[in-house]
C-alpha cells in the first residue's frame, strides 16, 4: 500500500495527464449514448457504424483512405487550431480568436491562391508563408494589447473574431474581391476560385485526404521542439507558468506572450489556408466551419501539450467523419453538433476530475498543502 | 417620410433591436460585479431563446414560454457557477463550454422536437402585444408604444432598477465587494460563495430572458443560427458602459445604432454604403470596444476580483 501511495505521489502528474482525458472522452460518450437512447435508437448501433463509418467495413477498407482519409484531413485542421490554442496557453494566455486568426488566414490564402501563378512548389510555400504572417499578426495584435496597455486577451481576441468576420464577410468577400467582379457571370458567392498551382489536391484516388495532414505533423513536430528544445520555447513555458519569477530571472515576459500569440494565430491561419487550398477552393460567401472554437476543446482535452493535442484532434477528425454514416439509423447527421457539446462536458469533467483527485488526496492527507494545477492559465 | 416620422422610427427600431443587448448585458453587470467572469451570456441566450418558444408552444401561452427561457438560463447559470464558484474551475474554460454545449445541445433539442436543423414552427409571441396598448393610439409617437413589449419595457427598466440596487442599497454594497475584495467581504461576514452563485443565476436568467426577447420578443420562432453572436456584443456593450447598469444601457443602444444606422441608409441613402461598406458599420462596435479597453478612448477598468476564484481561508 504505501509503495503505491509513493508511486502516486510521484507519477501523479504524469498519470492525471493521461487519465483525465480519457475519462473525460468516456463521459462523452456515454452521456451520448444517453441522448441516443432518448431518441429510441441503440447507441450500440450507433457506434458500430460509427466506427464503420470512420474506418470502414474492412482491412482493405481501412487501407484505402476511403474514409478513413476524411478523419485524417478533419484530424489534421483540427489539429492545427487545437496547436493554436494550445502554445497560447503555454505563454499563460486564452487565445479564444483562433475563429477570426482561421478566417484572416482563410481570406489571405484565398487572395494569393488566386493572384498567384509560380508553380506549385512556389506558389503554395509563398501562400503559407503570407498566411502565416497575416494571421500571426492578427494574433500577435491580441498579445500586444495584452502586454502594452494590459488589456485581456480573451476580450480582444473576442472583438478581434467578429471585426474579422465582418470586414471579410460583408466588405471584402462581397466588395472588392468578389467572384462577379472577375466572372460576371459566375452563379456562386464568395471569392474566385484559386489557382490549380495553388491547390493541394487529393494524394489518394476517392478520398479528399491532402497534404493538410502533413503540414500538421510538420506543425507538431515544429510546436514540440520549440516548446521543449528551444530557449524561446523555454522562456514561453516559464512566462505561462509563472510570468513573475520569469520576469525576475531575466525572461522578457511581454516578447514570449506577443510571439506566442503571433504562433498562435499563425498556426489558426494555417488551417485556414489549408481548408480554402484544399477542399473549399474559394472563400465562399458565409465561411465559419467553427474550428477555430473546437480548437479550444481539443487544446484542454489534450492538456495543452503537442503531441496531446494531436492525439485528441485525430480522434475527434476520425468521430466527426465517422458520425455521418450514423444517419443510416435515423441519427441525424447534427450528431456531430451534439459531439460538439459532449466535448464541452469533456472540458468540465476534466476540471472536476481534477479537483475531486485534488480534494481526496487533501482528505486523505491534511499536511498536503500542493494544490494540483491544471494547464490551463489562470 | 418627413425627419420626424424618421426619428420616431429609429428610436423604435432601436427600442425593438436593443432589447436584447441590454437584457444580456446586464446579466453580464451583475455577475462581474460580484467576481464572475461570464463568457457563456451567448449560450445562455441560445438556451433561453429555445426554451421561451418550446414553452410558448406546449402551453400556447408566450408568458409561460418566458417564464421557461428564463428558468432554463438560470439552470445553465446554475452550472456554471457550480464549475466556477464551488469547483473553482477556470471561469472562462467554464463559459467556453457552455458556448459550445449550448451549439450543439439546442440543435439536438430542435432535431428531437420540432424535426428540424433549420427553425422551429410559429409560435404565440409577443410580438403585436404592447404593454399599453391605449398608448399606441397617441399621434406620432405611438409607433414607439407599439414596440413596447414586457421585454423592451424591461429593458429600459432594470438597468435603473440594478442600478439603485448596486448602489443604493446595503445589499448591493456587499454584491459588490465581493467582486473587488472578496476576502474582505468574506472577513465583514458576507457569504461570498452564496452572493456568487445568486449573482451567476440572476445573469443566466437575464440572459434567458435576453434570448427569450429575441425569439418570442422579436420573432415567433426558434432559428438554428440564434443568437448569432449578439451574447458577445451584449459582453463588449457590458465592457464598453464601465460595469455599469446605466452605463451597459447606453453602450447597447450605442452598438444598435451601428447596425440600424446600416438598414437605415440601405433603404433612405443606399449611396453612402458604396464609400463606406456595410462590413465597417458592423465590426464598428468590436473595434471601437477594443480602442477603449487600449486606453486610446478613456479607460474601462473590471471590478478588482473579476474572474478570480475565492477560496476560504486562503492565506493571501
Amino acid at each position: 500500500m504505501n509503495e503505491l501511495l509513493h508511486w502516486w505521489n510521484r507519477k501523479r502528474e504524469n498519470v492525471l495527464d493521461f487519465a483525465v482525458p480519457i475519462m473525460a472522452i468516456l463521459t462523452g460518450f456515454f452521456v451520448a449514448a444517453i441522448l441516443i437512447k432518448a431518441t429510441g435508437k441503440s447507441p450500440i448501433d450507433a457506434y458500430r457504424l460509427l466506427i464503420q463509418g470512420a474506418f470502414g467495413r474492412t482491412f482493405q477498407e481501412l487501407l484505402s483512405l476511403r474514409l478513413a482519409g476524411e478523419g485524417l484531413l478533419k484530424g489534421g485542421i483540427l489539429a492545427l487550431t487545437g496547436l493554436s490554442v494550445a502554445v497560447a496557453f503555454k505563454s499563460g494566455l486564452f487565445n479564444i480568436g483562433a475563429e477570426g486568426q482561421f478566417i484572416v488566414g482563410s481570406i489571405t490564402a484565398a487572395f494569393l491562391g488566386f493572384k498567384l501563378h509560380f508553380p506549385p512548389w512556389i506558389n503554395i510555400p509563398i501562400i503559407l508563408l503570407a498566411v502565416i504572417l497575416t494571421s500571426g499578426l492578427y494574433g500577435a495584435l491580441a498579445g500586444y494589447l495584452k502586454v502594452k496597455k494590459g488589456v485581456h486577451e480573451v476580450i480582444t481576441t473576442i472583438m478581434l473574431n467578429w471585426t474579422a468576420v465582418h470586414l471579410i464577410e460583408n466588405w471584402i468577400v462581397v466588395g472588392p474581391f468578389n467572384i462577379l467582379r472577375y466572372y460576371p457571370r459566375a452563379i456562386r458567392a464568395g471569392t474566385p476560385y484559386v489557382q490549380d498551382n495553388s491547390r493541394l489536391f487529393p494524394l489518394f484516388e476517392g478520398t479528399r485526404l491532402n497534404a493538410t495532414i502533413f503540414i500538421a505533423i510538420i506543425a507538431v513536430i515544429v510546436v514540440y521542439y520549440l516548446l521543449n528544445k528551444t530557449v524561446t520555447g523555454y522562456e514561453i513555458q516559464a512566462t505561462g507558468k509563472n510570468p513573475e519569477a520569469a520576469r525576475y530571472s531575466g525572461i522578457k515576459t511581454g516578447k514570449s506572450m506577443i510571439l506566442a500569440m503571433f504562433i498562435s494565430g499563425a498556426l489558426a491561419g494555417l488551417a485556414g489556408a489549408c481548408m480554402i487550398l484544399g477542399t473549399e477552393k474559394q472563400y465562399p460567401g458565409v465561411f465559419r466551419p467553427g474550428y477555430g472554437f473546437d480548437g479550444i476543446a481539443m487544446a484542454l482535452i489534450g492538456a495543452t501539450s503537442p503531441i496531446g493535442t494531436f492525439a485528441t484532434s485525430l480522434f475527434f477528425g476520425f468521430l466527426r467523419s465517422g458520425a455521418t454514416s450514423m444517419q443510416l439509423i435515423g441519427i441525424h447527421k447534427t450528431f456531430a453538433d451534439i459531439i460538439q457539446g459532449t466535448a464541452t462536458l469533456f472540458v468540465a469533467s476534466q476540471l472536476a476530475i481534477r479537483y475531486l483527485i485534488m480534494r481526496l488526496e487533501k482528505r486523505r492527507k491534511p499536511e498536503v498543502k500542493e494544490i494540483i494545477k491544471s494547464e490551463v492559465p489562470k | 417620410m418627413s425627419i420626424i416620422q424618421i426619428i420616431i422610427s429609429v428610436i423604435s427600431s432601436l427600442l425593438k433591436f436593443g432589447t436584447p443587448l441590454i437584457l444580456a448585458g446586464l446579466g453580464g453587470v451583475i455577475t462581474e460585479n460580484a467576481g464572475v467572469v461570464n463568457i457563456a451570456l451567448e449560450g445562455m441566450m441560445r438556451i433561453g431563446g429555445f426554451f421561451a418558444v418550446f414553452g410558448s408552444y406546449l402551453t400556447g401561452n408566450p408568458w409561460y414560454g418566458l417564464i421557461l427561457g428564463l428558468i432554463a438560463g438560470a439552470i445553465a447559470g446554475l452550472l456554471h457557477a457550480y464549475i466556477s464558484v464551488s469547483l473553482k474551475g477556470n471561469q472562462i474554460v467554464s463559459g467556453v463550454a457552455i458556448n459550445i454545449f449550448a451549439l450543439g445541445g439546442i440543435t439536438f433539442f430542435l432535431e428531437r422536437y420540432f424535426n428540424t436543423t433549420g427553425h422551429s414552427p410559429s409560435v404565440n409571441s409577443f410580438i403585436d402585444k404592447p404593454l399599453f396598448p391605449i398608448l399606441v393610439k397617441i399621434p406620432v409617437i405611438g409607433e414607439i408604444f407599439s414596440v413596447m413589449n414586457i421585454f423592451v419595457f424591461l429593458a429600459i427598466t432594470l438597468p435603473f432598477i440594478i442600478h439603485f440596487y448596486l448602489y443604493r442599497t446595503s445589499w448591493g454594497l456587499r454584491h459588490r465587494s465581493v467582486g473587488e475584495n472578496p476576502k474582505a467581504a468574506d472577513t465583514m461576514g458576507i457569504n461570498v460563495y452564496l452572493v456568487r452563485y445568486i449573482a451567476v443565476i440572476i445573469s443566466g436568467a437575464l440572459a434567458g430572458l435576453s434570448g427569450a426577447s429575441i425569439s418570442i420578443g422579436q420573432l415567433s420562432l426558434f432559428d438554428n443560427h440564434m443568437p448569432a453572436g449578439l451574447g458577445f456584443i451584449a459582453l463588449a456593450a457590458m465592457i464598453f458602459g464601465k460595469w455599469k447598469p446605466i452605463g451597459t444601457l447606453i453602450a447597447a443602444f450605442f452598438f444598435t445604432m451601428a447596425t440600424v444606422a446600416q438598414i437605415y441608409i440601405q433603404t433612405l441613402a443606399p449611396h453612402i454604403l458604396k464609400i463606406i461598406p456595410r462590413g465597417f458599420f458592423l465590426a464598428f462596435p468590436y473595434i471601437l470596444t477594443i480602442l477603449i479597453l487600449a486606453g486610446f478612448v478613456g479607460r474601462a477598468v473590471a471590478p478588482a476580483a473579476d474572474g478570480v476564484p475565492y477560496e476560504k481561508g486562503e492565506k493571501l
